[in-house]
């Protein structure tokens, strides 16, 4: 699997994403925390692990067979459930719920050191399929 | 912590309440996982002809209360403050099923998930709340 999409992405860059697995419908994420993604309270800002759950569950999404050549968020929702502390590495797995024509539905659980669940996201996209 | 006694109680007790009115009822009953079920009718259609969305999120929502409340002590039950659900498949008949699991457990807020199936388990709907620690019994007559 290429790496085309991240490469092209500025964003993946500038915020150290990469993507570590992809299966059938799944891809796994990785993003190292840094001093810049810190709160006022100095943990992970929440919208460093938005980013990162809208990633995973996108690139999640590419995987999908007829291949996928666009796909663009229109929904994310997320649960904070535990903070997560600047230095750690967040694990982000996105899962395609459901592949329809049009729209993908996609979910996300994003954990840190020792599997330690940091957040739940779910995500709609709609897409673009290549022609069979 | 595990309420198996309320758990076991749950599936029990007949359909009473929203649940009568409904046509719900619960299937299954254990730590941390409930389910409901419901038999489809025209009763729960809306003009368009397929179950109302209302319908399917009351089912996902009682499921997911319900499999937090079996983690809860005795006292405590607990009430939804947020609610998230796609839409995925719709119906117009046929046993619709409601699975609700358990997320994580915090001190005061709680995280669960449902999927809705039809009877071809095919998924119908996914939904996500977060719920708030309550005392038992609150806002009851």
């Amino acid at each position: 699997m290429s790496n085309a999409v991240e490469a092209q992405s500025p964003a993946w860059a500038w915020l150290g994403m990469q993507t570590v697995e992809t299966g059938d419908g799944t891809a796994t994420v990785e993003m190292t925390t840094t001093e810049d993604m810190a709160n006022h309270s100095g943990f992970v800002h929440g919208g460093m692990i938005s980013t990162l759950a809208d990633s995973a569950m996108g690139r999640a999404v590419r995987t999908v067979k007829p291949g996928v050549v666009r796909a663009m968020s229109f929904d994310l929702k997320l649960n904070f459930i535990s903070a997560a502390k600047i230095g750690e590495t967040l694990r982000a797995t996105g899962h395609v719920v459901h592949a329809g024509r049009r729209t993908v539905v996609t979910e996300c659980r994003i954990e840190g050191p020792g599997g330690k669940l940091v957040a739940t996201a779910s995500g709609t996209f709609s897409v673009t399929r290549e022609k069979e | 912590m595990r309420n198996d006694k309320r758990a076991a109680e749950m599936l029990a007790a007949e359909p009473a309440g929203w649940m009568e009115t409904l046509g719900a009822r619960i299937t299954e009953s254990g730590p941390g996982r409930v389910v409901l079920e419901l038999e489809a009718g025209p009763q729960h259609r809306h003009g368009g002809g397929v179950v109302q969305g209302g319908v399917i999120t009351q089912i996902a929502d009682a499921a997911m209360g319900m499999s937090l409340a079996t983690l809860q002590e005795d006292g405590l039950w607990n009430t939804t403050i947020e609610l998230k659900i796609n839409f995925i498949r719709p119906v117009t008949s046929g046993r619709l099923r409601a699975v609700g699991r358990v997320v994580e457990m915090k001190q005061t807020l709680m995280f669960s998930e449902a999927d809705v199936l039809d009877d071809q388990n095919r998924l119908v709907a996914r939904a996500s709340s977060t719920c708030l620690a309550v005392p038992e019994g609150q806002g009851r007559e």
